[in-house]
């Protein structure tokens, strides 16, 4: 029975995939408003950030990481489900969690798709000058280019949105581009589970949060 | 054999799953409250023990660790009492035993890596804590978790850089970019300057009971854990950049609690900007340590967890009683509920360091450690109080009005007799020790003799 890397390399699956994966998930992630698209793209990006990690690291760990993000989305899912999707699901997905559903006033409400096409390509041209002038210790260059793009992407969904199932995602891409970077350089086994307990525990947090903010809006419908 | 030391990590994980079965149940909070102070006790007299190891690192139950974890317990243990009549969250009990757990994690730990994860994983169970089964907004929790988690990478980052360093001392080139990251990691979980908005938006959308937990239990964590760096870290040498960092978010804090507070309009927003002008405070006595050392320091995290207390309980005991905490809203209030009034004003001179409360000695011992620094910052934190006593000054003049008072429907059924008591017995406390503060500066300054901090700005 081949092992898990043999497996990977059976099926052709190399670093360059995972890169590009990261890259469009990340991209996903920014533009798409729409949390069921956002939750896919969360998916598609624990597997290409597995898949990265696979070439560099044991697989077996590789998988630990494409494991937690495949328990991670479903918690998403869940929770957006049980906090009343179907109210969620009726509202225009620019704007899904607009004053009429929550009762709270978007900050932001000129974060157009424009706006986040721009952003996005001004992060990926910081991301390009942060590997070239700061390449990350022991990581090669287009692996650097996922983790800075990754961590970028995050932070800046995280600032456009105040909603926990959108800016969720946002937190969970930036900590993903970060551990990416981390799980070359630690190798501590006790580190790489706390690692995933804060994943899991994490979008628990998020998930609860949600959960509230869509009782508030079945609480507003009625 | 268990370590004595790790039994503060057994007791309150062990008990959560008990209490959070009884959580219904007035058993349910005194159980939770018992093994606190159980802990809080263990914490002060355990004697000083070797490093212990645990899944291969080291951890260690040092003097400033025992200080400040019996602080956490002990005022959780009043805030369990004070908060099963109030009606908090099925969370609240369970979950801040968890937190009290994770603190001794991080406190304990002499590796970075650990403690931060320590922290962080308390951080995402204080979310429950914090949203206290509330509708409404979840800007508080969802802003605090996220500011706690963008701090992780830092630790992390640093921690890898010192472990680098230790394997091999070539790598010392990368101790400044360890130093940095650990400032970066730092500041966002003080969460003063310039992140302050943690702060006031967990008091300004929490439960004030559940908020003061948080508010007493993560800067405290965070200022030991900076103390063990700054104390043990035989690589850290930058004293006097650390010091003016510390010095500049303490007098920003200050500054902005003192000048905000007297525009707030409601109870628990008040609370907010208190605790940040409170934790300004710290951040200066931290900073600027005169010939008495970190006294002032020292003696500050106790008042502070004794004024954020009575704040936490007379804020939500009125919440619970009126339903509301707008001023508008409490006119005449205080004629109903004196002691909670009195408990409400006692919090707030205690967080300002008005003389005849708790915060007054260490606060000016403080005072008289800026002063050698520059006579200016003296009064601007002396300017700052003002504002703070004087916002409380005026919620005590609304809620003694007798020409406006808002007709109230009663919300008192709760039987609010529990959180009045345990107010008064804190406000008692806090006068005592401000008439007789020599019990607190005793022990401060055995701590300063068992674990010096350095001095950072050099006078």
């Amino acid at each position: 029975m081949p092992e898990a890397k043999e497996l990977l390399q059976m099926l052709g699956i190399v670093r360059e995939v995972g890169v590009i994966g990261s890259l469009i998930t990340g991209a996903l992630i920014l533009l798409v408003r729409d949390w069921r698209a956002m939750l896919l793209a969360l998916l598609g990006q624990y597997v290409a950030v597995g898949f990265i990690l696979a070439q560099l690291i044991p697989p077996e760990i590789a998988l630990i990481k494409v494991l937690v993000g495949a328990l991670i989305c479903p918690m998403l899912y869940l929770a957006a489900r049980q906090s009343g999707w179907s109210v969620l699901a009726k509202v225009d997905p620019a704007q899904p969690f607009s004053k009429e559903v929550t009762g709270m006033r978007d900050p932001l409400p000129w974060t157009g798709l424009a706006f986040r096409a721009l952003a996005l390509c001004l992060v990926f041209v910081l991301a390009t000058v942060l590997i070239r002038d700061y390449p990350l210790p022991g990581v090669p260059p287009d692996v650097g280019l996922s983790c800075y793009w990754l961590m970028l992407v995050g932070v800046v969904v995280l600032m456009l949105s105040g909603q926990p199932l959108l800016a969720g995602p946002g937190l969970l891409t930036a900590l993903t581009g970060f551990e990416l970077l981390y799980t070359l350089l630690e190798s501590s086994l006790v580190i790489m589970f706390l690692l995933a307990g804060v994943n899991l525990l994490l979008t628990a947090a998020i998930s609860y949060l949600a959960a509230v903010q869509g009782l508030n809006a079945l609480r507003e419908e009625s | 054999m268990i370590d004595p030391p790790l039994w503060l990590i057994i007791l309150p994980l062990g008990a959560a799953i008990p209490v959070y079965l009884l959580r219904r149940w007035r058993f349910g909070s005194h159980l939770a409250a018992f093994v606190s102070i159980f802990a809080g006790i263990l914490a002060a007299i355990l004697p000083p023990t070797n490093p212990m190891h645990l899944v291969g690192r080291t951890f260690l139950l040092d003097p400033l660790t025992q200080y400040t974890l019996a602080i956490h317990f002990i005022a959780s243990a009043w805030l369990y009492v004070a908060g099963q009549p109030l009606r908090l969250g099925r969370h609240f009990l369970p979950l801040g035993l968890c937190i009290s757990g994770l603190f001794a994690v991080a406190a304990m730990s002499r590796h970075l890596a650990i403690s931060s994860l320590a922290m962080t994983l308390a951080a995402i169970a204080a979310v429950p804590v914090i949203q206290d089964e509330r509708p409404g907004s979840v800007r508080g929790s969802w802003r605090f978790l996220v500011i706690m988690c963008l701090a992780l990478p830092f630790f992390l980052l640093a921690a890898w850089h010192i472990d680098l360093y230790r394997e091999d001392a070539g790598h010392a080139v990368y101790l400044p970019q360890a130093a940095v990251l650990l400032a970066l990691g730092f500041g966002l979980w003080v969460a003063a300057f310039p992140v302050y908005s943690v702060l006031t938006t967990i008091s300004a959308f929490s439960s004030p009971v559940s908020g003061v937990l948080v508010l007493i239990g993560f800067p405290m964590m965070a200022l030991t854990l900076l103390g063990h760096v700054l104390a043990e870290a035989t690589w850290f040498s930058w004293w006097e950049q650390t010091g003016r960092m510390l010095l500049l978010a303490g007098l920003a804090s200050v500054t902005l609690g003192g000048l905000l507070v007297s525009i707030q309009r409601t109870l628990r927003a008040m609370l907010g900007y208190a605790a940040l002008f409170d934790l300004g405070c710290l951040l200066i006595a931290l900073a600027v340590q005169g010939t008495q050392g970190a006294v002032a320091l020292y003696a500050g995290l106790a008042t502070r967890a004794i004024g954020l207390m009575l704040l936490g309980i007379a804020t939500d005991t009125l919440l619970k009683e009126v339903g509301e905490d707008t001023l508008a809203g409490l006119h005449g209030i205080g004629r109903r509920q004196p002691l909670t009034t009195v408990a409400l004003t006692i919090g707030s001179f205690t967080l300002t360091g008005t003389p005849l409360a708790a915060g007054f000695a260490g606060r000016w011992l403080m005072l008289r450690d800026l002063v050698q620094l520059d006579e200016r910052w003296v009064w601007l934190v002396v300017l700052a109080s003002l504002g703070v006593v004087t916002a409380y000054l005026r919620a005590l003049y609304t809620l003694l009005r007798v020409d406006k008072i808002t007709p109230h429907a009663s919300h008192a059924a709760l039987g609010l007799w529990l959180p009045i008591s345990v107010s008064l017995i804190l406000s008692l406390a806090a006068i005592a020790l401000g008439v007789f503060p020599n019990p607190i500066l005793r022990v401060a300054s055995m701590l300063i003799t068992l674990y010096p901090l350095p001095r950072l700005i050099v006078q």
